[in-house]
């Protein structure tokens, strides 16, 4: 009785934060881009500084714009083919990286030019070396039956908060890792050829807290629309140690409807909008591409 | 089989039992309850040869209780490390085939309830008793030895019983790993692949 309630509590207090943040990043972009509309057209009418009136009424008619934009206006672009995106994967600390690893190495099938971008804390040297030394075996067993095993790069972002970190602090790390997430969204891998992939196709996580926020960031830029609808589809699959409850992170993208599919390992944690694969992580039986023995 | 074996003159047919306790946190209870007599002599009777143990941060104090001399161990040959970036060639010493010692009879690990080990563990041909660390709350460690052997994958092991689960792992048939997709499940159906756009 008691925990229920609790539970309750707990979720009412949690959905009304999130939705606040939520509304709150979606306005401060919105704000954002309208101010810098704004500007820009005060730019292009040469007008030398910005009078009070005037601001109101440009920021105003900006507003319009880009809402009428937004609802009317924008292109949902398409892909061409498989090599227009990439996967972005965004692994925590050491179990979070290792059963990431352990999924791909299993399920992985030679595609035409495929890219695999991971994501890693700055300071997870651990993850690190694990996705290199993943990806050299990687290499070697693609090349054993003469196949291309694409190309991957490596990206890091900075904690939101660091253990121990004050919280007086926070904020401006907070600050400082949203825009290493905006920034690894936004910029296309280099190692790929042409035609370069600007946006990632799918992002998947597995339980690290910035997981989240990357998908909260990735949200934010399709309701703006600067992504396509087509692009980051997000893919969100709960550890396989989690047997009896959802992570934090499973229970915050959850309530947000952050992952397009919300994929859980174990039988005990399905629901209306969960799916269910049982230990998806040693999926399939048989890999795509012999393991050498 | 291995009976059998035994008969026809293969005596250099080695059974290897593996402990792991992973490389975080300690587990003395688990240390402390394989060099305990009774879990040494059981391992004698079940023809084990060799006992293999990755202690983690509690390598010296495992040092200080072992038994010194083969007596004391009932014979059973002991070596212990704190741990190795690679733990694959432990792995194999405890499963079925064959090397430059010869041949080994598949054996049994015996592993923290990790899911990283336990994952790992169950790539080799051997039998696997899982036990959770109870210092370590929070952890789920207990959850998923549970729910595995409820599934048929491995013998969930409790400090204090662990003899009993290694007994009990000789006599039984555990279910294939990996298992492939379950009746009905998700990964079957192609839908994944298309809403994702990834085929």
């Amino acid at each position: 009785m008691n925990t229920n309630r609790d539970q309750a509590v707990q979720t009412a207090i949690g959905s009304t934060v999130l939705d606040f943040i939520k509304g709150g990043i979606v306005l401060i972009t919105f704000l954002g881009t309208t101010l810098a509309i704004t500007m820009v057209v005060f730019k292009l009418m040469g007008k030398p500084h910005i009078g009070g009136g005037g601001t109101i009424l440009a920021t105003v008619a900006a507003s319009l714009f880009l809402m009428g934009y937004l609802v009317f206006g924008a292109d949902a672009g398409t892909v061409r083919g498989l090599s227009t995106h990439y996967i972005l994967m965004i692994c925590g600390s050491g179990g979070h990286t290792a059963e990431m690893i352990q999924m791909v190495e299993r399920s992985i099938r030679p595609e035409k030019s495929s890219h695999r971008r991971w994501a890693v804390g700055k300071d997870d040297l651990k993850s690190y070396d694990k996705i290199l030394a993943f990806e050299r075996r990687l290499l070697n067993r693609f090349s054993c039956h003469s196949m291309d095993s694409g190309t991957f790069d490596i990206v890091r972002f900075g904690r939101a908060r660091y253990v121990h970190q004050s919280w007086l602090t926070t904020p401006f790390t907070a600050i400082l890792s949203l825009l290493d997430i905006l920034y690894i969204l936004t910029t296309p891998p280099y190692q790929n050829p042409s035609p370069r992939p600007r946006y990632p196709g799918v992002i998947v996580t597995n339980g690290p807290g910035t997981g989240f926020l990357f998908l909260l960031v990735a949200r934010a830029l399709k309701l703006i629309h600067l992504v396509p609808a087509s692009h980051m589809r997000t893919l969100y699959v709960e550890s396989w140690a989690r047997v009896k409850s959802l992570s934090l992170t499973g229970k915050l993208i959850r309530r947000a409807k952050l992952a397009d599919i919300f994929i859980v390992q174990s039988r005990f944690l399905t629901g209306p909008s969960e799916t269910l694969s049982e230990n998806l992580l040693v999926m399939p039986e048989q890999p795509y591409i012999p393991f050498d023995t | 089989m291995l009976r059998s074996k035994l008969d026809n003159g293969h005596d250099k047919l080695t059974r290897t039992a593996f402990v792991t306790i992973g490389a975080t946190a300690g587990f003395r209870g688990l240390l402390q309850e394989v060099i305990s007599e009774k879990f040494l002599s059981t391992l004698k009777s079940l023809d084990f040869t060799n006992l293999v143990v990755q202690c983690g941060p509690d390598l010296e104090y495992f040092n200080t209780i072992r038994p010194q001399d083969a007596q004391d161990s009932y014979g059973v040959e002991i070596m212990a490390f704190s741990y190795a970036p690679d733990l694959k060639k432990h792995f194999m010493q405890a499963s079925r085939g064959e090397d430059d010692n010869g041949k080994r009879d598949s054996g049994v690990i015996i592993s923290h309830a990790g899911s990283g080990s336990i994952i790992e563990a169950l790539e080799f041909d051997s039998r696997l008793v899982a036990v959770p660390n109870p210092e370590l709350m929070d952890n789920h460690q207990l959850e998923i030895a549970e729910e595995m052997e409820s599934q048929g994958f491995l013998i969930h092991g409790t400090l204090g019983s662990v003899t009993e689960a290694v007994k009990k792992i000789d006599t039984i048939t555990l279910r294939k790993w990996p298992p492939g997709p379950s009746p009905g499940s998700a990964y079957q159906k192609v839908k994944l692949a298309m809403t994702l756009g990834l085929n």
